[in-house]
């Protein structure tokens, strides 16, 4: 990445944080009295935003997969980045899904008093395999440079390195090939613990009866091909910003291409299905989407910016690295939409008829529009992430271009 | 459940032994430590966990609930609405916490409980209320009460206002004086000046004689030439003194307050002029109730009560809902409801609807008839028709002609169907022929009084060929006669009062009848065939659908009168009355005669409302029409009150004390007032008693801070449905939110009561302060009146006082004062409540307060079929007084029977066809559950159910003009071609509102519902001391429609009017709907 | 049909039914609801009620009354369903809360933990009655005028009526500000508090047509009881298999 560019995007990143902080203000003041959704949608933007993260951490799960337990040698240089990514992006999505709690100072009761009927006392302790197996496998990858760097008497900060390195002084090849085969192992670990994870998150919807759209066996399918296509894009996207791999950009191009077509194919048939099936329902919900308040986050983010226009690209400009990139950056960027369609309207069929017509309050309707607050919030954890991310990149040896970690910074 | 009303059997409540323990425990609990163990779970979570999951009956182990032990509790009467319920207030720390329904009284249960279970066993148990009562802490806690007296600080209407001090007030209102800086104002001392009540008898028995031409003005005038200034007009002496230039005028008033303030305008001042809002509420049907319980006393009609029958709801087999809204409104939901919907379950009961509107009544109902709204009185006519022709009503009832007749029946009441009746040479009819008519001398007879003697003039029936002469009254000669007579008699043509009905019934075929109603002739002739195959308890029950229409008098007498086909009154299952326990104990043997005033004033002359005075009697008369309507058979005539004032007529106004009433609101065509209360010249002086700054009392020059139905007293009386002798009582609560004051020396809260007594202390008025009920009867403070009034309940109406509740024993005495701790010294002082009914009495009125009043068992309401509480007299149904009436706008004399009069009219009787003009809808109005009046739109929680109102309009119409759900529509009407309410100062409120589309409406009308479209009581900003009190836009929702209601075309300020029974118009009036963005 | 009056009123009945059910061995009592629709008038008093009973903040309902119009002029008809929690004996919400702070108690009544409750509105989201509502902390009185001494003003008005909750499950709660219950899932009890002390639920009793009813379904001398055995029973989307422990009558 440029330094101009980089500097950017930290000044983007502080400035998310800045303006962002207002809204953090008065969500940790007044709780979740400022946000917008309510009991008949008691989910929005931040769920939304966790979904999109999910998917996000997924494709930079899949990169760390190939690359470590399969053993694709050209994901290496991928390796560092991807565990990364997937590290911050779980922070994220923590950050987001402990600030849609109520009462999120009382977030220790999954320790206290679990219950292993819910799935998302599943998903607490998955996720945290994850966050544990994502910090290790990053702190073994990257425990050789922070050595090296602990030791470099030009670099700034090399406490911080001795620190990170747990005092390490000297990195042997015996143990380079100990913490690869850690993280190997470790990788294996993943695999499982991601898949479950992933799955549990499709299941943690598909499981609730009564929900015209989730409630299918079709959902976790959905959240796994989404997870793909929206992570898988997202590497692309960052192949091509820190390794300039073009190669690598065109073949992830065509992973993407090839799970965007599966992710259309799967919507269309959920739309064939539903609407064949003529549930009121499940025909309200889709309706919701597709001529809904939000039809044109559907139609023109998601499938005009997100899906046809990547689409295009990544069919006739498959070869262009720098295409292939803009095709997965829309994808990405897009992606919330996805999120957002897939997470309100279920929500927004009201569950028994004629609810809508009675105990009028705006917290018992399913009209939801996200407010300014939740949307500065959601700035702020954006802006932690990218600002993390951002200083992860350049004081952190996550970039390489080789799997000993050479030093290929790009700026 | 239910059984023999013979075997009666005492409940025992709740058989509950653990009850008191539980009691104590929970007290000890409460005080203790572990209510603080129970917060600790706040800090420490896991403290509160296993308690949680406890193994408790209910999952419980401790309890901080306190709500049900009786000591915080208070029986007392919501008024959220007119119905009344009996409720429990609930207090928590002082605070009322919950407001539920009072088991004792019978509006709540059905059966209430027995009277006498102790009040200690009582304190979980409760009957039901409806939402608006349940709200009812929220009127009391309302942000926008005000506590401290207010003066207009601008111009009338302006809404700007000052905090001034009682003491002024009182002073200005007193004595006058250049008080808003617009030049002179009178005080009440100087236009309450006749104040020698020898002196107002002689000039008010002169008056009399001039207006009856017994004397001469000029007589008159040389007799009193010195009391002449006391006079508001020396030509016209018949309007009364000046002090009727002082009026007051209230909507929602109960006795003992009432009692109180009649004492103050009608019997300390002498002003006759204090006006109810009857008329806007159900006004034709009081008065044709009146009408019909006029009797024949010692040789004239009079007596006749005003007030009205409504079915024995429990007990009724078929009842016809007609204008009624008994689920939502009425008199009420707690009240008729559970006996209506446990009826339709258990098979006891069909209803029927008949309202243009598919109420949530009709939602229940066998038949819904949604009627053409102007033709509710067609309908009736129609099923007298199908009735008289098909032989369906009760002949042997019908031919009783006296008294002696239905007790020889066994009839609780007797009729007038077989009477004859002259019909003039011209045809029109006239009075009951009499024994003079055929050469029966009249009878000598003693008067009741002892003062000598009456003739009594026969009436006559016909049986057989012979003409029978009888009494109507009499109680040993029983009298019936045959009920279709059409002949002649010494050369004069009579007619039977069925015979009468017959024809006017007759005078439209079925199917024309049906088609004039809107409905299907088979829906009649169903709906008549079923109300006459239950015996006595079928019963047609109309409200305020049928009562205000321009026709309403005659709609209530056709319906009444189609009742009396079945001679259903006094029956368990037919029509019932409201009967109370005495409370001003002006009867021998009572303990306290609380109608007793030293020097009172016998108030005379012409109201301001022209009420119960025939036009052409009066000095003021100059032939027809009248200035204004005259009202010889209604009062309480609040739609004339203002315009009134406005018009000057009969004599201008100088002061008006508004209680408790929001005519600008509530009226139809409200908005007219607005001009004339805005004017200084046309209304002077304007003071009133409210709890808010409101859509009337913000044109107010002095709003005097109110106490809440919750800190209060009142005697609520009872409702025609409930059929036990009752005396609810209401009772100061919760502690007094306003301001302290002192009166008479004693200190108490700014209310109604202390206005009154303040200004009574300072015009040093007889009948209040010191010995005011007699020698050390002492009226310096509310309870001095009120409390006795209990007493005068506690001690029953027996004579002998036989008929006295129980004592309190020892522990109702200690849960008494407990449940009352949280009251200031201002409104309870163990000590001086006492002393003010005395040692005796004391335990005995605290009996009677610890149950909320007094209240007989429903079982004893009825005994072999009948009620107990009967009415037990003649039920009429041709007046020879309206026969005989001379109707002041036209000159013609009234309908003396049951009719169906076409409208809308104008007061004149002119038809009105504003159709012609493209006002192609009816719209008419209704209550909804969740709002009374003008009154609760500050009830936050019922917010949620009911936000805002809407412009309800069929399908059908709706197609014809395009409108789509929750389009905004304007209203514009024949006399508000704009669709505004103007409020003055250049403030124009648009009545817009969002369409609701429904099939449960007739097309061709649209309804809305009342209580939405404020812009005061919170909904619009007012300054107070400079400072501005923003609004509230949850109190501005909606729309208010009655501006849309037409205003009469002849008296141009007030809306359209039922000129016999009174009633002010809400059904009749043509709109169009304009689509606005 | 003779000349017949009620002995009492079914309300009196109920309460006897429930102090003898408060007798028996809690372990066999299951609370029970039972709402006849051909007697409810929509009069929406049970929502009120228990709206205060339970000091409900703006927008959490616990008993809503949904109404519907059926049918074309002039064949209409009003119909009301009055919507509590179902107190479900399977309970879809149970099963998803991830910190065990919503449970079925041993008489079958599905409550909710505020103190362990962080808020995560999964349960809202299963349930499939929508009988859950989250606190979001709001105020009736909140954007209301001040004016000491002129007016009553909001302080007073939150003294009144929402600055002291109720004591839902029998628990003294401290006052409104930030704590529980805001951003906690709300939904009725069954009125345990006032279960405990012998008293129906204040719905019930509120009922001012006296279509619902309360009572312990495994006692064969209560009316719950009795009622449970009619034609017309039903309960709502008996197809999800929740098993409600609220009961309809057609
Ligand atoms: N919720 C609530 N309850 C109340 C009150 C309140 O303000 N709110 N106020 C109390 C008072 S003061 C009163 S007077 C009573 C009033 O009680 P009701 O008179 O029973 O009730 P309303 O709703 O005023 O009107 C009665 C019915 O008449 C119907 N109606 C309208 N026009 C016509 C017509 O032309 N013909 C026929 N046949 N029907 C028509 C309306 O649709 C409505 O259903 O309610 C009392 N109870
Ligand atoms: N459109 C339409 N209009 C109607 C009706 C309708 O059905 N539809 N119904 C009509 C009927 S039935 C009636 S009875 C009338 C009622 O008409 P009103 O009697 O004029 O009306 P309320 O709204 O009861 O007026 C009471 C006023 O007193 C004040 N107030 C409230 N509580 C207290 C208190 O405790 N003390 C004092 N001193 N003041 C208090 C409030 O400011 C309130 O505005 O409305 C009629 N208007
Ligand atoms: S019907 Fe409702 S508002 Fe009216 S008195 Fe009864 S409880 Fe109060
Ligand atoms: S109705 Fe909903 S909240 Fe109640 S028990 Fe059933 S699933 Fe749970
Ligand atoms: S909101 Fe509370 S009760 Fe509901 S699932 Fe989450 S933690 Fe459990
Ligand atoms: S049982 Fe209690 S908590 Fe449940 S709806 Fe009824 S009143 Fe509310
Ligand atoms: S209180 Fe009773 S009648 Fe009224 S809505 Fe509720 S269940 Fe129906
Ligand atoms: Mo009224």
């Amino acid at each position: 990445m440029q330094r101009t560019s980089f500097y950017f995007f930290i000044g983007l990143a502080v400035l998310g944080l800045l303006v962002g902080s207002w809204g953090m203000v008065q969500r940790l003041l007044y709780g979740l009295n400022p946000v917008a959704f309510g009991s008949y949608v008691p989910w929005g933007l931040w769920v939304a935003f966790y979904l999109l993260f999910l998917g996000l951490s997924a494709g930079a799960f899949l990169v760390t997969t190939l690359a470590y337990v399969f053993e694709m040698e050209r994901f290496h240089r991928l390796g560092r980045l991807a565990a990364y990514t997937v590290l911050i992006v779980l922070l994220c999505e923590v950050l987001f899904i402990t600030l849609d709690l109520g009462r999120m100072s009382r977030i220790y009761r999954f320790l206290i008093s679990p219950s292993f009927t819910s799935l998302m006392t599943w998903m607490f302790i998955l996720f945290n395999a994850m966050l544990i197996i994502y910090a290790l496998k990053t702190f073994f990858l990257i425990r050789e440079d922070l050595v090296a760097w602990s030791q470099d008497p030009q670099r700034k900060g090399r406490n911080l390195y001795r620190l990170l390195a747990l005092g390490k002084s000297d990195y042997s090849p015996a143990d380079r090939a100990r913490d690869h085969k850690t993280v190997h192992g470790l990788s294996l670990i993943s695999l499982p613990v991601g898949l479950l994870f992933y799955g549990t998150n499709g299941a943690f919807f598909a499981i609730l009866m009564n929900r015209p759209i989730w409630n299918s066996a079709l959902t976790p399918l959905l959240f796994i091909v989404a997870a793909v296509l929206s992570g898988g894009a997202l590497i692309a996207f960052l192949t091509h910003v820190f390794l300039r791999d073009d190669e690598l950009v065109t073949s992830l191009g065509k992973a993407v291409l090839y799970n965007l077509v599966i992710l259309v194919f799967l919507e269309i048939l959920q739309f064939f299905v539903g609407y064949l099936g003529d549930n009121p329902r499940v025909v309200a919900a889709l309706d919701l989407i597709a001529l809904g308040d939000y039809w044109w986050t559907f139609w023109i983010v998601h499938l005009g910016l997100g899906g046809l226009i990547p689409l295009l690209i990544l069919i006739f400009s498959k070869n262009s690295p720098r295409a292939v990139t803009w095709a997965c950056a829309l994808i990405v960027l897009t992606f919330l939409a996805v999120r957002f369609n897939f997470i309100i309207p279920d929500l927004a069929v009201y569950k028994l008829e004629g609810l809508e017509h009675t105990f009028y309050h705006a917290r018992l309707r399913t009209h939801y529009t996200p407010n300014l607050n939740e949307w500065l919030v959601s700035l702020w954890v954006v802006s932690l992430g990218l600002l993390a991310f951002l200083l992860g990149s350049r004081w952190l040896p996550v970039i390489s271009s080789d799997h000993r970690g050479g030093m290929q910074h790009a700026h | 459940m239910r059984t023999e009303t013979s075997s009666p059997k005492k409940s025992h409540l709740l058989e509950c032994p653990m009850e008191r323990r539980q009691f104590l425990k929970c007290s000890a609990l409460l005080g203790g430590s572990a209510a603080a163990v129970l917060t600790l779970g706040r800090w420490i979570p896991e403290l509160a966990d296993d308690s949680w999951a406890g193994t408790g009956p209910t999952g419980l182990q401790d309890n901080a609930y306190s709500h049900y032990l009786p000591e915080n509790q208070i029986y007392s009467v919501c008024q959220q609405c007119n119905t009344n319920c009996g409720i429990k207030v609930k207090f928590v720390d002082g605070v009322v916490a919950k407001i539920d329904g009072n088991p004792y009284n019978p509006w709540t249960l059905t059966p209430h409980i027995a009277y006498d279970t102790p009040i200690g066993q009582t304190g979980t148990v409760e009957g039901g209320i409806c939402p608006k009562g349940q709200a009812g802490i929220q009127t009391l806690y309302d942000p926008y009460r005000i506590v401290k007296v207010l003066k207009r600080a601008g111009k009338r209407g302006e809404n700007k206002w000052k905090t001034i001090s009682f003491e002024q007030a009182l002073d200005e209102i007193v004595n006058g004086g250049d008080l808003f800086g617009e030049g002179h104002v009178e005080g009440l001392k100087d236009i309450c000046t006749l104040r020698d009540p020898k002196l107002s008898k002689a000039l008010a028995q002169d008056a009399e004689l001039v207006a009856s031409k017994k004397m001469t003005l000029e007589e008159f005038k040389t007799k009193h030439a010195a009391h002449l200034h006391h006079l508001i007009d020396p030509d016209h002496p018949d309007l009364g003194p000046k002090n009727n230039q002082f009026c007051l005028n209230w909507g929602r008033l109960k006795s003992g307050r009432s009692e109180l303030l009649k004492r103050f305008v009608n019997n300390a001042l002498g002003s006759v002029n204090t006006h109810g809002h009857t008329t806007v509420c159900q006004g034709s049907l009081y008065f044709t109730c009146k009408a019909m319980s006029d009797q024949f006393e010692e040789g004239k009609w009079g007596g006749g009560k005003k007030f009205y029958w409504q079915a024995d709801t429990g007990n009724a087999e078929f009842i016809i809902f007609v204008g009624s809204n008994p689920f939502e409104a009425n008199y009420g939901p707690p009240l008729r409801a559970q006996k209506v919907t446990e009826g339709l379950i258990d098979g006891r009961l069909k209803i029927a609807v008949v309202d243009p509107r598919c109420s949530k009544t009709a939602s229940r109902a066998w038949k819904w008839l949604p009627i053409e709204p102007n033709a509710v009185g067609a309908l009736a006519m129609a099923m007298i028709h199908w009735v008289l022709e098909n032989q369906r009503f009760d002949a042997r009832y019908l031919a009783n002609a006296n008294k002696a007749a239905a007790v020889e029946d066994g009839e609780p009441t007797w009729t007038q169907a077989a009477w004859l009746v002259k019909v003039r040479p011209d045809g029109k009819l006239g009075t009951f022929l009499r024994g003079s008519d055929v050469g029966i001398a009249p009878e000598k007879r003693p008067k009741k009084d002892g003062s000598g003697e009456w003739d009594l003039d026969p009436f006559v029936v016909m049986k057989g060929e012979a003409l029978l002469p009888f009494d109507p009254n009499d109680a040993k000669m029983p009298v019936e006669g045959d009920l279709f007579v059409d002949t002649e008699v010494n050369g004069i043509r009579v007619k039977s009062v069925l015979t009468i009905l017959r024809e006017t019934a007759g005078q439209f075929s079925l199917s024309q009848w049906a088609e004039k109603v809107g409905v299907p002739e088979k829906d009649i002739v169903e709906l008549a065939q079923e109300f006459t195959s239950h015996g006595k308890r079928a019963v047609a029950d109309c409200h305020r659908g049928v009562s205000q229409h321009t026709s309403g008098f005659y709609n209530v007498l056709a319906w009444m009168t189609l009742n009396t086909l079945i001679g259903n009154h006094d029956y368990m299952g037919g029509l019932a009355q409201a009967t109370t326990y005495d409370i001003t104990g002006d009867k021998p043997g009572k303990p306290f005669n609380l109608n007793a005033h030293e020097g009172s004033l016998k108030p005379w002359g012409i109201s301001i409302i022209r009420h119960e005075k025939v036009y052409d009697k009066t000095t003021l008369f100059e032939g027809y029409p009248s200035k204004r309507v005259w009202y010889p058979f209604s009062s309480d005539i609040y739609q004339e009150v203002i315009p009134s004032i406005g018009d000057a007529y009969p004599y201008p106004i100088k002061a008006l004390f508004l209680y408790m009433g929001s005519p600008v609101y509530s009226l139809p065509a409200g908005h007219k007032l607005v001009e004339i209360l805005s004017d200084p010249k046309k209304l002077p002086l304007f003071f009133v008693s409210d709890i808010v700054i409101g859509e009337t009392s913000m044109y107010a020059d002095y709003i005097f801070p109110d106490l809440t139905y919750l800190e209060r007293w009142e005697f609520s009386g009872s409702h025609p449905s409930v059929t036990p002798k009752v005396a609810p009582i209401r009772q100061p609560a919760s502690a007094p939110l306003t301001d302290t004051v002192t009166v008479f020396g004693e200190k108490m809260p700014l209310s109604m009561e202390s206005l009154v007594l303040g200004l009574a202390e300072k015009l040093q008025l007889p009948g209040f302060g010191e010995n005011a009920f007699g020698p050390g009867l002492h009226l310096k403070r509310d309870e001095d009146m009120y409390l006795r009034m209990v007493a005068n309940i506690a001690y029953g109406d027996k004579e002998d006082g036989s008929e006295r509740v129980p004592k309190a024993d020892a522990e109702e005495m200690r849960i008494f004062e407990q449940a009352r701790r949280h009251l200031p010294e201002t409104v309870f002082q163990r000590d001086r409540w006492k002393k003010v009914v005395g040692e005796d009495l004391w335990p005995h009125v605290v009996y009677v307060l610890n149950r909320g009043g007094r209240f007989q068992s429903y079982h004893a309401a009825y005994k072999d079929g009948k009620l107990t509480n009967k009415y037990g007299k003649m039920v009429g149904i041709y007046f020879d007084k309206l026969a005989t009436t001379r109707h002041s706008m036209t000159g013609e004399t009234y309908i003396p029977h049951a009719a169906f009069v076409e409208g809308p009219r104008d007061c004149r009787g002119n038809l009105l066809n504003d159709a012609a003009g493209g006002y192609d809808l009816v719209m008419i109005t209704y209550k909804t559950i969740t709002q009374t009046k003008s009154r609760t739109v500050g009830n936050y929680w019922l917010q949620a159910i009911y936000p805002e109102n809407m412009v309800d309009i069929s399908t059908v119409d709706a197609q014809r003009l395009g409108l789509r759900e929750g389009d905004r529509v304007q209203i514009l009407s024949p006399t508000n071609p704009e669709g505004v309410w103007d409020l003055g100062h250049g403030q124009r409120k648009p009545m817009i509102g969002r369409v609701r589309i429904m099939e449960g409406i007739r097309p061709g009308v649209i309804a809305f519902s009342l209580g939405h479209g404020h812009w005061a009581y919170g909904a619009s900003e007012t300054v107070i001391d400079g400072k501005r009190i923003p609004a509230d836009p949850r109190r501005a929702t909606g729309f208010h429609g009655n501006a849309g209601m037409r205003v009469d075309p002849v008296l141009k300020n007030t809306g359209l009017v039922d000129t016999v029974g009174g009633s002010a118009v809400f059904y009749q009036s043509r709109v169009k709907l304009v689509k606005v963005a | 049909m003779g000349k017949i009056l009620p002995s009492e009123d079914v309300l009196i009945r109920m309460q006897r039914d429930l102090k003898r059910a408060l007798q028996r061995d809690p372990k066999k009592v299951r609370w029970t609801m039972v709402i006849d629709q051909g007697k409810c008038t929509g009069c929406h008093s049970c929502t009120l009620g228990c709206v205060a009973e339970n000091k409900l903040p703006p927008g959490v309902v616990y008993r809503l009354v949904i109404e519907e119009e059926i049918g074309r002029y002039p064949a209409v008809r009003r119909r009301f369903l009055p919507r509590p929690c179902m107190h479900c004996q399977n309970p879809p919400c149970t099963k998803v809360c991830p910190v065990t702070a919503t449970y079925i108690n041993n008489q079958g009544v599905v409550v909710v933990d505020y103190n362990r409750c962080i808020g995560c509105r999964y349960c809202l989201v299963a349930c499939p009655y929508s009988a859950r509502t989250s606190d979001f902390g709001e105020w009736y009185t909140r954007n209301t005028p001040e004016a000491p001494s002129i007016l009553v003003g909001r302080t007073k008005a939150a003294q009144g009526y929402e600055l002291q909750p109720a004591t839902e499950y029998g628990r003294k709660w401290p006052q409104r500000g930030t704590g529980s219950p805001i951003g906690n899932a709300r939904k009725c009890h069954f009125c345990l508090h006032r279960l405990a002390v012998g008293m129906l639920p204040a719905c019930v009793t509120t009922c001012t047509a006296r279509a619902t009813f309360f009572g312990d379904r495994n006692d064969p001398e209560s009316l719950v009881y009795q009622l449970l055995g009619s034609p017309r029973i039903f309960v709502l989307k008996p197809e999800l298999g929740t098993q409600p422990a609220v009961y309809y009558l057609k």
